[in-house]
């Protein structure tokens, strides 16, 4: 049994020689778990692609519960990284537990965009994929106002959206998403303001999946280069506890590009201008306003997160027009909004609740009016 | 050469008649007026002293070689007379070593300053002069008449144009010269932890690259190939340019690196002196919350993120000149180049756009026709 300290060369000696083997019996049985592990099952929630547009997929997923919630939920997800972050696996499914709460769920899957890619804007992806989406949703049924539901940059889409198209928009969630750029704690807030992203769009047109890791790498390179595969040395034994490692392992690394153009105005606007909170933003010649959202808004956040402190996302509930707002604080940080225990217990019963209880009113659409 | 001379004539039976007597009579010269080692290479251990000796050697030779040649029956002007001449002037021109080798020997004697002070700009120039002086009347004494006035012209013109040679090619090496010696200093010391002996060397040695081959590969290509030159000079520019932001930016991750380790060894330390020893994962802990927290500091410094975003701009430059100059290369295969295809995504993007437009329109219509 390893031992903080102890009081003799030999004692330490002992303590490290025993470490020092044991540590190297899970390794080599974890080489095993990796030598017959093929590939690791994510996003393994059963669904349908019901819409598709260039390289844009809308999914709706198979109920597992009897619906509860009368009116559905489309999630907007980042278009860094992937989606399938919220159903990475089985046991810590947030998708699997909203599903099981009885919500209606569609999502977007933004795909990879490739060169062909690097002209489309803020409002090609807000007001042309996203809006196409909440249409099919609407459409497909038969609600006039869906509920949207947006997480990280996909909140910062979802909330100008809302403000673009308040009738369409019964109730807005916004999960980690940075509003407020003028963070002095976030790290990638304060390197984007000297970054010249215009040589960078201009250089690559889609700026590379890998540009984005090193970023995010940077941002704890002690923890996340090192510490993470030293820490993975004690868990390799265990077959599952390694493939949940794998499983995150290849989220983390399975990053889309980004078109220049989109990112490009992200960066400017937001990241340097603040122009959202402003109120100079613009999206195809229009101004958005923050006061333009009136629908219900739960605002969630992490205090621990590194990516989006919440001093970026706190502020969105005095921002908006609102009436009806709440803001949920989590004591975890980005990625454990996904899939860690206390956000399975807390967080998805509380959005379920949410959505529930603000949907209740919506007309059924089944019925004439 | 008369018709005789040349009938029934062996020129090269002559010629080598020729070096064979001269050969003989070289010999025969230094064999006279030397003795020991200094008859074949000056004795420079003797200084001024020893070059003089060899020189004057030397003239007399030369002196002797042409005497009773046949040459001149091979070669029209070139014969004893003309050797006679070559050994006076050869002395001249050796004489012009003696110069440079006895500002040299000064210099050394009174060390690195006495370079410094031997070879300014001024001097140079001066010891220039003297020795196109000396050429002059080197080439004009030794040259038949009545070329030499011409080879004294052409030999001038030479060392004119070696000397303005010297000054643009002394371009580039000057400014390194000028620098070298700071250059080392700060190495040596950004090696002993000086982060800002580090930096001070990346900027010197930038800023000397820039004034000298840096002029070198942003000066305008010329010729056929100038375009494709031009491009590839640029990206080598690039490159040199991303490699400083590298360097200056790793070279700020080192000193922290230093201070953290020397912040964990204290921390350890100080867990040690309480009477217990930590154990290995214990000081593993301390490494990796000491090295985050260092490093975190400075991530958030405006330092940080300038040294970041100029090499990332400067790594961006170097690829977009670099695909550019690559462009040359592949526009000669039967593929498209990404400039091309830039194009046609464009074009293709607003056609998409135009197409979406469009189809949105006629939804719009039939949905108006449809409500009658």
């Amino acid at each position: 049994m390893h031992k903080n300290s102890t009081k003799t060369i030999d004692e330490a000696l002992q303590n490290f020689s025993e470490d020092w083997v044991d540590l190297n019996r899970k390794y080599l049985l974890g080489m095993e778990h990796l030598l017959s592990m093929r590939d690791v099952e994510v996003d393994t929630s059963a669904k349908t692609e019901v819409f598709r547009e260039d390289k844009i997929r809308l999914f709706h997923y198979e109920p597992l519960a009897e619906q509860t919630c009368k009116v559905p939920v489309l999630i907007c997800y980042a278009l860094v990284n992937r989606y399938y972050m919220m159903d990475l696996q089985s046991d810590r499914s947030l998708i699997g537990n909203l599903l099981r709460g009885g919500l209606d769920i569609y999502i977007i899957d933004w795909g990879y965009p490739t060169k062909m890619d690097q002209f489309l804007t803020m409002e090609d992806y807000i007001q042309g994929y996203l809006g196409n989406c909440v249409d099919h949703v609407r459409a497909e049924t038969g609600h006039d106002q869906i509920n949207l539901l947006g997480v990280c940059q996909g909140g910062t889409f979802s909330t100008i959206y809302t403000a673009m198209n308040p009738d369409k928009i019964k109730n807005l969630v916004c999960m980690v998403s940075p509003i407020d750029f003028r963070s002095h704690d976030g790290l990638l807030n304060i390197w984007a303001q000297d970054l010249d992203v215009d040589s960078l769009v201009d250089t690559y047109g889609v700026i590379p999946g890998s540009f984005m890791n090193y970023g995010f790498l940077m941002l704890k390179p002690f923890q996340l280069i090192i510490d993470k595969y030293v820490s993975m040395m004690d868990i390799m034994h265990n077959r599952e506890a390694l493939s949940n490692f794998v499983r995150m392992e290849k989220w983390i690394f399975d990053s889309p590009g980004q078109a220049g153009e989109t990112i490009r105005k992200f960066i400017k606007d937001l990241y340097q201008g603040n122009k959202l909170v402003r109120g100079e933003l613009e999206i195809g010649g229009e101004r958005v306003s923050l006061a333009d959202v009136t629908c219900p808004l739960l605002n969630i956040f992490g205090t621990k997160d590194h990516l989006v402190p919440p001093e970026c996302s706190r502020p969105l509930a005095d921002l908006v027009g609102s009436e009806d707002t709440e803001s949920m604080e989590l004591p975890i940080g980005h990625i454990g909004m996904y899939v860690s225990s206390k956000s399975q217990k807390v967080l998805a019963p509380r959005i379920i609740e949410w959505c529930t209880e603000h949907s209740a009113d919506a007309p059924d659409p089944s019925k004439p009016t | 050469m008369s018709e005789d001379q040349g009938k029934g004539a062996d020129p090269f039976g002559q010629w080598m008649q020729f070096w064979q007597a001269s050969a003989d009579n070289w010999q025969q010269a230094v064999g006279q007026t030397a003795a020991g080692p200094s008859a074949g290479a000056p004795d420079l251990g003797s200084g001024v002293d020893g070059w003089k000796q060899w020189t004057d050697q030397w003239t007399q030779a030369m002196g002797k070689m042409g005497e009773g040649q046949p040459f001149g029956a091979a070669v029209p002007g070139v014969g004893a007379e003309t050797l006679g001449r070559m050994g006076p002037g050869s002395e001249l021109f050796l004489q012009m070593g003696q110069t440079w080798l006895k500002s040299v020997l000064d210099a050394a004697g009174k060390g690195d300053q006495g370079f410094k002070d031997a070879f300014t700009p001024d001097s140079m120039q001066e010891m220039q002069n003297v020795w196109q002086q000396q050429l002059a009347r080197f080439a004009e004494s030794a040259a038949a008449q009545p070329f030499g006035s011409a080879a004294s012209t052409w030999l001038g013109g030479i060392l004119n144009l070696g000397a303005l040679g010297q000054t643009v090619t002394g371009r580039l090496a000057v400014p390194w010269g000028d620098v070298a010696r700071d250059l080392g200093v700060a190495w040596r010391q950004g090696l002993r932890g000086d982060h800002e002996a580090f930096r001070e060397f990346t900027r010197t040695w930038k800023a000397t690259y820039n004034k000298t081959y840096g002029k070198l590969l942003q000066a305008p290509a010329l010729g056929y190939s100038r375009e494709p030159q031009e491009r590839l000079m640029r990206s080598l520019d690039a490159y040199v340019d991303y490699l400083a932001a590298i360097h200056e930016f790793t070279t700020l991750l080192e000193k922290v690196g230093r201070r953290a380790g020397q912040r964990w060894i204290n921390k350890v330390s100080d867990l040690s002196t309480e009477g217990t020893i930590p154990s290995h994962r214990t000081i593993y802990r301390l490494y990796l919350s000491t090295f985050e927290e260092n490093y975190a500091e400075v991530f958030r410094s405006q330092q940080y993120s300038a040294l970041q975003s100029r090499m990332v701009e400067a790594g961006a430059r170097f690829k977009r000149r670099l695909d550019s100059a690559l462009e040359d290369v592949i526009e000669i295969l039967p593929v498209p180049t990404d400039s091309e295809m830039k194009e046609l995504y464009q074009a293709f993007y607003e056609l998409r756009k135009t197409v979406k437009q469009q189809q949105r329109r006629i939804n719009e219509l039939e949905r108006l026709v449809a409500k009658g």
